[in-house]
C-alpha cells in the first residue's frame, strides 16, 4: 500500500478515475453527448461547421456525432468570437489529421475537452491535497472525482455547449490560484501568468462569463499579497486592466449583438413574471398593453400576434428598456425580485441541460432519453439542495466568517500567502452571490438553469476547499508549517 | 284512395327535392391554373401572383398556383379546370416548357394571357391588329375616365382598338407623344383573353377585375368597398384606436378592424382593456376581423394551429367580441396547412398582401373559395388615381389603411378617408357572416351578434370571465418536501450561525481576558 501511494499521488489518483470515468461516457459506444437545441448553428457556422442532417428529428432528441466541414467561403460567419472556437479549432485540426478532411467527429472535440480536463483535475486535486499522502486527502481526491467527475459536467464535452470551456476554465482557475497561495509550485510568476491567462480565456468563453470578471478581480486583488517586489504589483495591475478590458470587449461585441433578445427576454421573463403585471409596468412610457407579452421569447416558436423584433416592438417597447428601468422596476417591487431569486435558487444545481437528449440515434433509445450513469452527486443535489436564495446567502456568510479567521490568522503569523485563500473564497462568493441578481436583472428566468452553472461549479469548489482544509486541519488558519511537519514525520 | 296516395307521393318527392337543393353544390366551384414564368424578385413579381391569387379568389374561382418551370405533362386537363392563365413577369428570360405549350394549345377552356411574349397563335386567337410599343410612359383611362399615368415601360404588346362586336375591350392605354395613340388594355374574345401587363395599382386592378368577370363569367355585382383598419395588435396604442372609432363613428362612416390577438395571458387586465375597446367598435357599427397571427417558423403539428385558433376565438367570445370573420396574409389560402388548420372556421375572409418576408408566395394545392372574401387594396394607392369617381367595385374589396401610432397620424387618416369620397359597405344592412369552429358559432346579422343562436349584448362585457387560473404544481408532495426542507434547513443554518457567531464573541472575551489576567 505504501508503494502505491509512493507512486501515485492523490492528484494523480483522482486524474486516473476521471480518465476512466470520463472516457467511458464519452468514446465507448453508446458515445454520450447532449443533443441539439438549436444553440449549436451559430458556433457551427462559425467554426466552418454544418450539420449533415438538418431533419426536425435531429435536434433536441438525438446526439448528433457528424458533421460536414465547409470547403469553401463561408457566408454564415459574424464577427463573433469566443475561447471556445480556440477548443473547437484544435479538434478540427486533428480530425482532419487523423479522420478526414471532409467529416468532423464530435468525439475529437470531445477529446480535446477530455484532455484538458484531465489537466484540470490533476491541478485541483494537486492544490486541494498536497504534499501529503495520507488517507483522508485520497478521501478528498474521491470526492473530486465524485463532485467533478459527474456525468452532467463531462456530457457537455460531446457538445458545442459554451459550458464546457466555462466548465474547464473555471477548474483551471481556482486550481492555479490555490496552488500559488499554499506555495506548491516553483515558478510563482510563470503560474501567475497562466492564471490570468486562463481568465481572460474564461471571460470570453461565453458572454455571459462577463460578470465573472468582477470575481476574478477580487481574487487577482489577492495576488497582490503574494507578491512583495513593486515590479511585480505593476504587472498584476495591468493583467487586472487586461481583465477588465476583456470583459468590455466581449460585453460590447458579442452581447450587443444579443442585446435587443436579452433586453427584451428580461422583461418577459423577469419583469412581468407576476400575477397582474398590466399596471405595474406603466411606469417609463411602457404601455401597459406589453404585459400580455408575459412569458414570450424573442424569437417565438410558432406563431405570434406581432413579431418581437418587428420595429414596431423595437420602437415602443425594447428602446425604452434598459437596465436602470429594470432596476428600479424591481427596486419597487422588491417582493417579486425575490421570488425571481428563488426560482434562480431552484435552478442553481439544475446543471445538467435537461430538454435534449443524451443518445445518438443509433443508441435505440427513445427520444431525448437521459443517462443516469456516474451522476450521482448531480442528482443528490439536484433533489436535496435548499432551492432558496437566502440559503445561499447564509453559506456565503458561514464561509465568509470561517475564511476571514483564517486570513486574521495568517496575518498574525505574517503569512501573506496563505491570506490570498481568502480572496479565492471572497471570489467564488461573488459568484454564487451576485451572478443570480445580475442573471434576473439582464436574461430574467430566461434559460434560467444554464446562467446558473457558473454559481453551481462555485458551490461545489467551495465545497471541496472547506472538505480539503477540514481534513488537513488548515481551516482557520496558516497551516503550512504543520503540513511541513507532516511530510517530515512520513519521510 | 289512389289519387290520395299519388297525391301524397307528389308531395314526399317534392319535399325531399327541396332538401336535395338547400344543399350547396360543391360542383359549381370553377378551378383556375396559374402558370407564371418566374417570381422575378428585381421586380418583386411574387406581388403580382399574390394579388392575381387574392383577386381569383373574391372572385370566387379557386385558383392553383404553378411555375411554368415545375409543370408536368397532363396537368391541365379541361374536366379538371374552368380555365388557364398564363402569367409573364420576365419577358427577356422566356421558358420553354414544351409540354406546357401543348397541353394549353389542346385545352378547350378558358386561357388567358398576362404580360409579354405573346404567341402568334395566341394573337391569332384574340384576332385584331397588334403593335409592340418600346420604351413608352403610358397613361391608363378606365371606361368612366379615371386616369393614372404607368411607369416606365420598356416593351409591352398592345391590341389596336377594333370596333367589331367580337371582341371585348377594357381600358384603353395612351401615349405621351404630340399626337396620342390610343391603344387597349385588356381583350376577350370568346374565352380568349389577354392583358399587357399586371399591375397592383388600383385603376388596373378595376380593370383586371372586369376582365376576369367577362371572361370567367363570374356572379360579379356591384360591391361597395369595406374601409378597413390594418395592422391592430393587442400592443397597438388603444387610446387612438378608441379614438378613432368614435371619429368615424361621429361621421356616420362603417368600418372594420383587423387585429391580431394573443393565445395567452388572456386573464390579465391588459387583455380586457383590449377587449373593451373592441367592444367599442362593435357598438360603434365597426366589425372585427380576426387577424391570422405571423408565422415565425413551420409548425408540422396540424393540430397546434387549429387550437390556437380555437383559443384565440373563445377568449375573444368570451369577453364579448365576436369577429365576423378572419383576415389573412394571401400565403395562408395557398398553403394546406394554414387553410385547412386557420381559415376553415369562418365564411368571411379578408385577404391581405402578403407581409411577411419568409412567405411572399405559397402555392400548393387549390386555394379555398369562401361565401365572400374581400380583396384588400391599399388606400393610399387609390389616392393616386384622378378624377376618383364613386366607382363600385367588381367583387368585395376592403380599402385598407394601416394603424396610426401618432395622433397625427390618426388626423392624416381621418383626411384620407374623408378624401375618399366612397359610399362605404355597411355591415348592418349588408352583411351576414358566421364563425364556427368546435361547439360554438358566432354570428353576425343585421348589426346583431348571436352566440350559438342567442342574441348576445355586446355593449357589456362578457359575464363568463375566466378565473385566474391558480399555479399548478408539478409533483405535488414531494415539492412540498422540497419546500419545507428548504425551509428547516434555512432555520437550522441560521440557528448554527448564531451560534457560532456568539462563540467567536465568547471566546474573543476569553482570549483577551487571558492577556488581562
Amino acid at each position: 500500500m505504501k508503494r502505491l501511494t509512493k507512486y501515485i499521488s492523490p492528484a494523480l489518483f483522482a486524474t486516473i478515475l476521471c480518465a476512466i470515468i470520463a472516457g467511458y461516457l464519452l468514446f465507448v459506444p453508446p458515445v454520450n453527448g447532449l443533443a441539439d437545441n438549436g444553440d449549436f448553428l451559430q458556433t457551427l457556422s462559425q467554426n466552418g461547421l454544418n450539420r449533415i442532417d438538418t431533419r426536425n428529428l435531429s435536434y433536441f432528441n438525438y446526439v448528433i456525432e457528424k458533421f460536414h466541414i465547409m470547403h469553401f467561403y463561408n457566408e454564415t460567419a459574424v464577427p463573433i468570437y469566443s475561447s471556445q472556437f480556440l477548443f473547437i479549432q484544435a479538434a478540427i485540426e486533428i480530425n482532419k489529421l487523423f479522420l478526414s478532411s471532409q467529416i468532423f467527429d464530435i468525439r475529437f472535440l470531445g477529446l480535446i475537452y477530455y484532455l484538458f480536463f484531465l489537466g484540470a483535475i490533476y491541478l485541483l486535486t494537486r492544490s486541494l491535497t498536497a504534499p501529503n499522502r495520507n488517507f483522508r486527502n485520497y478521501l478528498v481526491s474521491l470526492i473530486v472525482v465524485f463532485v467533478f467527475g459527474d456525468t452532467s459536467n463531462t456530457l457537455t464535452f460531446n457538445s458545442f455547449y459554451p459550458e464546457a470551456g466555462t466548465f474547464i476554465l473555471m477548474l483551471y482557475c481556482f486550481a492555479l490560484f490555490l496552488l500559488i497561495a499554499r506555495k506548491l509550485v516553483k515558478h510563482d510568476r510563470l503560474t501567475t501568468g497562466a492564471f490570468f491567462a486562463v481568465s481572460l480565456l474564461l471571460i470570453a468563453a461565453d458572454y455571459h462569463n462577463v460578470p465573472l470578471t468582477f470575481a476574478l478581480l477580487l481574487m487577482s486583488l489577492g495576488l497582490l499579497f503574494s507578491f512583495q517586489r513593486h515590479l511585480a504589483w505593476v504587472y498584476i495591475l495591468v493583467a487586472m486592466v487586461g481583465l477588465i478590458g476583456m470583459g468590455g470587449l466581449v460585453h460590447h461585441t458579442v452581447a450587443a449583438r444579443y442585446q435587443s433578445l436579452n433586453k427584451y427576454q428580461a422583461f418577459t421573463h423577469g419583469v412581468l413574471q407576476t400575477q397582474e403585471p398590466s399596471s405595474k409596468v406603466m411606469a417609463g412610457q411602457i404601455s401597459s398593453q406589453y404585459a400580455l407579452m408575459k412569458g414570450n421569447d424573442y424569437y417565438p416558436n410558432t406563431y405570434s400576434a406581432i413579431l418581437p423584433n418587428s420595429k414596431y416592438v423595437h420602437e415602443h417597447l425594447i428602446h425604452k428598456l434598459n437596465a436602470a428601468w429594470v432596476v428600479g422596476y424591481y427596486v419597487k417591487h422588491f417582493d417579486q425580485f425575490s421570488h425571481l431569486l428563488d426560482d434562480a435558487a431552484k435552478n442553481v444545481m439544475q446543471i445538467r441541460i435537461q430538454s435534449v437528449g443524451n443518445y445518438p440515434v443509433g443508441a435505440r433509445r427513445s427520444p431525448g432519453a437521459h443517462t443516469q450513469y456516474f451522476s450521482g452527486y448531480s442528482l443528490l443535489m439536484k433533489s436535496f439542495y435548499p432551492r432558496k436564495y437566502a440559503f445561499n446567502l447564509l453559506i456565503a456568510g458561514a464561509f465568509l466568517v470561517i475564511y476571514v479567521i483564517g486570513m486574521v490568522n495568517s496575518f498574525r503569523k505574517r503569512d501573506s500567502r496563505d491570506m490570498m485563500k481568502f480572496f479565492l473564497v471572497l471570489g467564488l462568493l461573488t459568484i454564487v452571490v451576485v451572478l443570480p441578481i445580475t442573471t434576473i436583472i439582464s436574461y430574467g428566468t430566461y434559460n434560467l438553469s444554464r446562467n446558473m452553472f457558473p454559481v453551481a461549479i462555485s458551490l461545489n469548489l467551495l465545497l471541496v476547499l472547506l472538505i480539503a482544509d477540514a481534513v488537513n486541519y488548515r481551516l482557520w488558519g496558516s497551516a503550512v508549517q504543520r503540513d511541513q511537519q507532516e511530510v517530515k514525520t512520513q519521510k | 284512395m289512389k289519387i290520395l296516395k299519388s297525391l301524397l307521393l307528389i308531395f314526399f318527392t317534392w319535399l325531399g327535392l327541396m332538401f336535395i337543393e338547400v344543399t350547396p353544390t360543391a360542383a359549381a366551384q370553377k378551378h383556375v391554373l396559374l402558370v407564371y414564368d418566374s417570381q422575378n424578385s428585381a421586380t418583386q413579381s411574387y406581388k403580382k401572383i399574390d394579388s392575381l391569387q387574392r383577386l381569383l379568389t373574391s372572385h370566387q374561382l379557386s385558383v392553383k398556383t404553378i411555375a411554368e418551370s415545375q409543370y408536368r405533362s397532363g396537368m391541365l386537363r379541361t374536366n379538371k379546370y374552368a380555365g388557364v392563365i398564363t402569367m409573364v413577369n420576365w419577358p427577356q428570360n422566356p421558358i420553354n416548357n414544351r409540354q406546357f405549350q401543348r397541353d394549353r394549345q389542346t385545352f378547350s377552356g378558358i386561357k388567358l394571357h398576362i404580360g409579354g411574349i405573346l404567341t402568334r397563335q395566341e394573337a391569332s386567337q384574340i384576332g385584331g391588329r397588334f403593335t409592340t410599343l418600346h420604351h413608352q410612359q403610358l397613361t391608363l383611362i378606365d371606361s368612366r375616365r379615371n386616369s393614372q399615368l404607368l411607369p416606365f415601360t420598356s416593351t409591352m404588346t398592345v391590341f389596336k382598338k377594333d370596333d367589331s362586336k367580337r371582341t371585348e375591350s377594357f381600358g384603353t392605354l395612351t401615349t405621351q407623344e404630340a399626337n396620342q395613340r390610343k391603344f387597349v388594355d385588356g381583350v376577350v374574345r370568346q374565352h380568349f383573353g389577354y392583358l399587357p401587363f399586371y399591375s397592383t395599382d388600383t385603376l388596373n386592378l378595376q380593370i383586371v377585375s372586369q376582365l376576369i368577370a367577362a371572361l370567367f363569367q363570374t356572379k360579379s355585382g356591384k360591391h361597395q368597398p369595406l374601409l378597413t383598419i390594418t395592422n391592430v395588435t393587442p400592443y397597438s396604442n388603444l387610446k387612438l384606436l378608441n379614438q378613432l372609432s368614435r371619429d368615424l363613428y361621429e361621421q356616420g362612416i362603417a368600418f372594420a378592424v383587423s387585429t391580431t390577438t394573443v393565445e395567452t395571458n388572456t386573464e390579465l387586465s391588459a387583455f380586457k382593456q383590449f377587449t373593451k375597446v373592441l367592444r367599442n367598435i362593435e357598438t360603434r357599427n365597426g366589425i372585427i376581423f380576426l387577424k391570422t397571427p405571423i408565422v415565425s417558423a413551420y409548425q408540422s403539428d396540424q393540430s397546434k394551429l387549429n387550437q390556437l385558433m380555437v383559443a384565440e376565438l373563445t377568449s375573444l367570445g368570451q369577453n364579448h367580441v365576436f369577429p365576423v370573420g378572419i383576415s389573412t396574409d394571401g400565403f395562408w389560402n395557398q398553403d394546406a396547412l394554414y387553410r385547412n388548420q386557420g381559415l376553415k372556421v369562418a365564411d368571411h375572409v379578408l385577404l391581405l398582401p402578403n407581409s411577411q418576408k419568409k412567405h411572399q408566395l405559397a402555392s400548393e394545392g387549390n386555394s379555398q373559395v369562401f361565401k365572400q372574401s374581400y380583396y384588400a387594396l391599399a388606400g393610399n394607392h387609390l389616392l393616386t388615381v384622378q378624377h376618383q369617381r364613386k366607382t363600385a367595385f367588381q367583387t368585395p374589396t376592403a380599402i385598407t389603411f394601416s394603424m396610426p401610432t401618432t395622433r397625427v397620424g390618426l388626423r392624416d387618416l381621418e383626411r384620407k378617408v374623408s378624401r375618399l369620397s366612397y359610399r362605404w359597405f355597411n355591415p348592418q344592412t349588408q352583411l351576414t357572416s358566421q364563425i364556427e369552429f368546435g361547439s360554438a358559432n358566432y354570428q353576425y346579422r343585421q348589426g346583431n351578434y348571436f352566440l350559438n343562436g342567442s342574441l348576445v349584448d355586446v355593449t357589456q362585457a362578457g359575464s363568463k370571465q375566466p378565473r385566474p387560473i391558480a399555479d399548478q404544481s408539478m409533483t405535488g408532495t414531494l415539492n412540498h418536501f422540497f419546500k419545507f426542507e428548504s425551509h428547516v434547513l434555512i432555520i437550522l443554518f441560521t440557528a448554527i450561525f448564531i451560534v457560532l457567531l456568539i462563540f467567536i464573541v465568547i471566546g474573543r472575551r476569553i482570549y483577551v481576558r487571558m492577556f488581562k489576567n
